[in-house]
């Protein structure tokens, strides 16, 4: 038989007056709405909350059918039926614990409340207490929640983001489906920071390991973008975002973070980078060859004028001749500007050379097929057919309106040696004689063609009229009758 | 072009009847020029793939009193004509025919031949005169050259221990 003394509690217990007063003071200073019903769901209690969350005063609440003042109308079949079965069975779904139901308001608007009802019996009789608060702000904020998951879900999943949870206790990651595609591991691998270590990029490893060291030590966040090697997709680029996590007692515990693949944003960088530093160079070098050519062409009119004027007879023999070559090359230049310098076609080379002035009218014919000169063969030749023609204006067939002149091309040969030969034939002009020495003219045309063009000329003077036989080789890499030549 | 014409043109009307003493002009230095490389006649290859400006080259070397090799448009045409010719001299320009490279050929004419090479090129500038002095050229002369000196330069290169005025 157990004894209990029980002096000491007795004197402990509050009187029943004070335990009213108390239990009063707690139901009006209530923050949630406290309503109590009788077994048949009359109200017997209502708090000054409840008057607040459902606006009628405790006077008209008491008395009243809790079921008609706060009971959607849908809802009280299934209420009374709730409270029968309960008082009949014991048992009841939705007593003992937090529960959302609507309700309604004096106003007859509807609220959703989080309530608690606990079974209670007085003396016999049977109550039921509920606890009540409105619950409008909480699902107004778990709604947000929810759409803001579902947001960064759908961001997560459009940007290919996987996300991955570091313990740094067990070393083991987890992380979702995309995280482990992304890396290539299997759906079942256990990850930890051992494996994630090891699908870094060799060049990458140790950077990036020691950002994770940083941002550890300092408790802060790490951004980096770095390379993996994919098992089966080989090197991938990737950003990481990593912040680090932290326990109840504030201590890092692990990191948590995203990793997006970038690999194709990045290949689209470098060959955007590539093209334009392509672009750049190209700039660079079409400007070196613009200046090469620019010099190139002062060192020719210079030498050209210290050449001409040093066989010239007198002043105005230098100035016919040296303004005669001087248009000459600059027909040549004008010929190659017209395609930007990427090379020129032969026949309108020889027209443009020979078709000057008041010859456009000269019985000139030409003919030979389609074929195109690099710049430097177009200007060499150009200054050697303008010599040709001026000894052909000033002694040969083209002084005389009867003389004739015929210029024919064609290619020989094949392979590495192949040669364009240009046969230029005087006829109908004064009788030719030949030349006593060799004539600095006669000197242009076989040098020009010999040294600077490494083919050769041989110059007839035959009475009937000059006849200048031309053959220089064409370079093997492209072929001339097809598409441009390049410079 | 046509600026140039016109540049020519107006000079030349200045110039007038006076025209014909510009070409005298190298005469004396090429006296002096004589004077210092001894009476003997020396042999110099021309290399440039440029046939005005090879002239021009070969004048002076014909009024300093030497005697003309080539000219070689190519690398390998200036190799194989040193070897053969085994000049005292290479008046070597930069960028040859056929996409060749004057400073190759001059440090190959140096290594097999031993003979020096003096670049005369349009292209002085620092990149282009650093590759060159791996050739341990003579000197360098920028084109366009006044024929004085390059007159100079050759003789300076044919005549290490004579100072020439300057």
């Amino acid at each position: 038989m157990l004894v209990v003394d029980v002096t000491e509690r007795k004197r402990m217990e509050p009187s029943r007056r004070q335990s009213q007063v108390i239990a009063s003071a707690v139901l009006a200073a209530a923050f949630d709405a406290i309503i109590t019903i009788d077994h048949r769901g009359v109200v017997v209690e209502w708090n000054a909350a409840a008057e607040r969350l459902f606006g009628y005063a405790r006077s008209e609440a008491i008395g009243q059918a809790m079921a008609d003042l706060i009971i959607p109308p849908q809802l009280r079949g299934a209420h009374r039926a709730g409270m029968m079965n309960y008082i009949a069975n014991s048992v009841g779904p939705i007593l003992g614990r937090l529960v959302e139901l609507p309700a309604l308001r004096a106003d007859g608007t509807e609220v959703p409340i989080d309530v608690y009802i606990a079974p209670i019996v007085i003396e016999g009789r049977r109550l039921f207490t509920g606890f009540a608060r409105d619950a409008t702000e909480r699902k107004a904020a778990e709604t947000a929640l929810k759409k803001n998951e579902a947001r960064l879900r759908l961001a997560l999943d459009a940007s290919g983001a996987g996300v991955w949870t570091w313990d740094r206790a067990t070393g083991l990651i987890t992380a979702d489906e995309a995280y482990r595609a992304m890396y290539g591991f299997a759906p079942d691998e256990t990850v930890d920071y051992a494996t994630w270590e090891a699908r870094l990029h060799p060049d990458d490893r140790e950077p990036l390991k020691q950002q994770v060291e940083e941002c550890l030590h300092a408790g802060s966040q790490w951004l980096e973008e770095f390379r993996i090697l994919h098992p089966q997709l080989g090197e991938r680029w990737l950003a990481g975002l990593g912040r680090v996590l932290r326990d109840a007692q504030g201590r890092v515990s692990g990191m948590t973070g995203i990793n997006i693949d970038v690999t194709a944003r990045k290949i689209a960088e470098e060959a955007a980078s590539a093209s334009e530093a392509q672009a750049q160079e190209t700039q660079r070098l079409l400007i070196d060859e613009l200046n090469h050519r620019v010099k190139n062409t002062l060192v020719t009119v210079q030498a050209m004028a210290e050449q001409t004027l040093r066989k010239a007879r007198d002043p105005a023999h230098f100035v016919e001749s040296f303004r005669g070559r001087l248009q000459a090359l600059s027909r040549a230049h004008d010929s190659l500007m017209r395609r930007t310098w990427t090379g020129v076609d032969l026949e309108s080379l020889i027209r443009e050379q020979l078709l000057v002035g008041a010859d456009q009218y000269a019985p000139i014919t030409f003919s030979g097929p389609d074929m195109q000169l690099k710049p430097r063969e177009a200007v060499h030749l150009g200054l050697v057919l303008h010599e040709l023609g001026t000894n052909a204006r000033k002694y040969g067939a083209l002084k005389v309106p009867e003389g004739k002149l015929s210029v024919t091309w064609h290619l020989t040969g094949h392979g590495a040696r192949r040669f364009l030969e240009i046969n230029w034939v005087e006829s109908g002009g004064p009788t030719v004689s030949p030349p006593t020495g060799q004539g600095f003219g006669t000197l242009l045309i076989k040098r020009g063609l010999k040294d600077s063009l490494g083919g050769e000329a041989s110059i007839s003077f035959a009475p009937t009229g000059v006849t200048c036989d031309m053959r220089l080789p064409i370079p093997q890499t492209d072929d001339p009758r097809k598409g441009r030549a390049v410079p | 072009m046509v600026v140039m014409q016109m540049i020519f043109e107006t000079s030349l009307q200045a110039v007038g009847p006076r025209t014909a003493g510009i070409w005298e002009r190298l005469e004396p230095r090429s006296d002096r020029g004589r004077r210092a490389s001894s009476s003997i006649r020396q042999k110099i290859l021309i290399v440039d793939d440029e046939l005005w400006a090879a002239l021009d080259m070969e004048w002076v070397v014909q009024t300093l009193g030497h005697e003309v090799v080539g000219p070689a448009a190519t690398a390998e045409k200036a190799i194989e004509l040193a070897g053969r010719v085994r000049p005292n001299l290479v008046l070597m320009d930069i960028r040859l025919a056929n996409d060749s490279d004057g400073v190759a050929a001059a440090i190959e004419i140096r290594e097999r031949f031993d003979i020096p090479s003096l670049f005369v090129s349009a292209h002085g500038d620092p990149i282009m005169r650093s590759r060159a002095a791996a050739a341990n050229p003579v000197g360098f002369i920028e084109k366009p050259f006044s024929p004085e000196s390059l007159a100079l330069a050759i003789e300076a290169a044919l005549n290490p221990d004579v100072s020439l005025p300057s």
